[in-house]
């Protein structure tokens, strides 16, 4: 079984430049890109029980349209493309199935996404504020949310962003503060209902 | 490489320091990451099999198409060489120049020689140009009742089984002019729907001649769109001759075909006459229905749920299959909520179920919420 995925051979169509430090296997694609694939796919709000197709397919289209590749932006961006499509496709087939207005993951089993701390103390908090980060990045739209998430989470360059998104890096940098602005009235507002202010 | 622009650690705000604070998390475990490498490895391999079993049911099929093509082409051979062969018996099928029926080509030409490539002449000559439906139905009795000496039957059995089907009029006729795709044709066009259905039993498909077209189109009182005349209009013509109309987008499409100016003749001609002429009628009733519609809407805003359900009766007895039962349905579900009847709350269900997706629904849940949560506690 392993031997399949080892010995896939990329169908590249890229400059040499580019090539030359490119994985030769989806393996090695997979083993490097794994992490990034799945957490970015849960920030976007991808359930867990979700996570595990999203990811395959994910890597299932890597194979398949890797001689697209051209080198161009990093492969991490590239991955990261296809991983915003498949998020989007995944959202919409649930929007079909389920009523509009029901969240996109039930507010069950966020401990089990969030890494164990050493105390339990400690480990409440954290899930605590990942469970407002999820909370604060819903209300933001996709394009903010994924800005959001590149630039404070992945930690992006801004140029890495702008590449990504073919566009200049004035432009991004004018819809990052924008982002942020929104995240955080957001969070002031769900302080000030923590606080019981109006 | 320019950075993220962040703001200095004296201005950072809570929101940055919460997002700060979460970078590391949302990470996969090792059991993730295996997990998920097992399931995209099975599906990779997998892959590459269905493709190829894919490929191969394609050849096949590919291979099966080929060999029945050759098939019929060899059948038509033969039957073109027994026929040439054996001047004595009658051809199986009849070219138009090939002795034309003597009634038919008389009186309809170019139906005659719009059918005389898909249909046994026999069946076309069985029956005469006839406005009445009982004459004709006593005339295709007639065409019926001597099926064994017609000599298109041995290679067309299909044809047989279609001239055999008038006996069983007029109740049979009935219960095939209420099959599915007919009635469903009917239903769409509002009102008249049985009165459309036992005009357009005569003209079934399964009898399949010429003189059915234009007989059963005068005859249809509420037809309010062309298109149920139409459908009747294309079966004598339609390719698949003694199966009948399996389909309605097949009866339309070949409807176009029926009305093409090769069959501009009393046929043609007298079905879109009738469609034309019995389209604003349609329109009116149609403009009818709405207007019942809005009273019974009224009604209910007036809070007079009584009156609705007279109303609602009122026209379902008019359109029974109209184009508003289902807001019909909805309101007088509402109106018998409103009166606390004892059945609301059944009526309510069973409208969930007939109608998922209406945009009454909303209403109907909201209007019936205490009936449904009694028979809920009840049960």
């Amino acid at each position: 079984l392993k031997a399949s995925i080892e010995h896939w051979p990329v169908p590249v169509t890229a400059p040499d430049d580019a090539t030359r430090t490119l994985p030769r296997s989806l393996a090695e694609i997979y083993d490097a890109y794994f992490d990034f694939v799945w957490r970015n796919a849960r920030r976007l709000g991808v359930p867990e029980a979700s996570a595990d197709d999203v990811a395959q397919d994910v890597f299932v289209i890597v194979q398949r349209r890797m001689f697209t590749y051209d080198g161009r932006s990093s492969l991490q961006a590239w991955i990261f493309g296809i991983l915003i499509r498949v998020v989007r496709e995944q959202r919409r087939s649930y929007r079909r199935k389920h009523s509009r207005d029901e969240p996109l993951e039930p507010e069950l089993d966020r401990g089990a996404c969030v890494a164990p701390g050493p105390t339990p103390v400690e480990q409440l908090e954290r899930e605590q504020r990942v469970r407002l980060v999820d909370q604060l990045l819903n209300q933001l739209d996709e394009d903010k949310r994924t800005l959001l998430i590149l630039s404070e989470l992945e930690e992006w360059t801004l140029r890495e962003i702008a590449e990504f998104y073919g566009s200049n890096i004035n432009t991004i940098f004018s819809r990052l503060r924008a982002a942020k602005r929104d995240f955080e009235r957001a969070y002031e507002r769900s302080q000030a209902a923590k606080e019981g202010l109006p | 490489v320019s950075r993220a622009p962040h703001e200095p650690p004296a201005r950072a705000t809570g929101a940055e320091a919460l997002l700060r604070s979460v970078r590391s998390d949302h990470a996969p475990s090792s059991a993730d990451r295996e997990r998920v490498r097992r399931a995209l490895t099975r599906r990779l391999e997998d892959a590459p099999r269905d493709a190829a079993s894919a490929a191969s049911t394609r050849s096949v099929r590919a291979w099966l198409s080929g060999a029945g093509k050759v098939g019929i082409g060899v059948a038509v051979v033969a039957v073109g060489l027994h026929s040439l062969l054996q001047p004595g018996a009658a051809p199986a099928v009849r070219l138009p120049s090939d002795q034309p029926p003597p009634l038919v080509a008389s009186q309809q030409p170019m139906a005659a020689d719009t059918h005389a490539l898909h249909v046994a002449p026999e069946s076309t000559d069985s029956a005469p140009s006839q406005d009445s439906a009982s004459g004709r139905r006593s005339a295709r009795a007639k065409s019926a009742n001597r099926p064994a000496r017609t000599p298109g039957v041995e290679v067309a059995p299909a044809r047989a089984e279609s001239a055999r089907a008038p006996r069983a009029l007029p109740a049979d006729a009935e219960r095939s002019a209420t099959a599915p795709d007919r009635s469903r044709a009917a239903a769409a066009h509002g009102d008249g729907s049985q009165a459309r259905s036992s005009a357009a039993a005569p003209g079934s498909p399964r009898v399949g001649d010429g003189n059915d077209r234009g007989a059963a189109a005068p005859v249809s009182p509420g037809v309010s769109d062309s298109a149920g005349a139409r459908i009747r209009a294309a079966a004598p013509v339609s390719p698949g001759v003694g199966d009948g109309i399996s389909d309605n987008a097949q009866a339309r499409a070949s409807a176009e075909a029926a009305v093409s100016p090769d069959v501009h003749d009393s046929v043609g001609a007298r079905v879109s006459a009738a469609a034309r002429t019995a389209r604003p009628q349609g329109a009116a009733d149609g403009r009818a229905e709405l207007v019942l519609l809005q009273r019974i809407r009224s009604a209910l805003e007036a809070r007079e749920p009584e009156h609705v359900l007279r109303l609602c009766s009122e026209h379902a007895q008019r359109w029974p299959r109209g184009t508003f039962t289902q807001e019909r349905i909805a309101l007088q579900v509402i109106a018998s909520c409103q009166l606390r009847r004892p059945q609301a709350d059944r009526s309510a269900r069973s409208f969930f179920v007939s109608y998922p997706q209406s945009p009454m629904t909303a209403r109907v849940r909201d209007a019936c919420a205490l009936q449904l949560k009694a028979a809920i506690e009840g049960r």
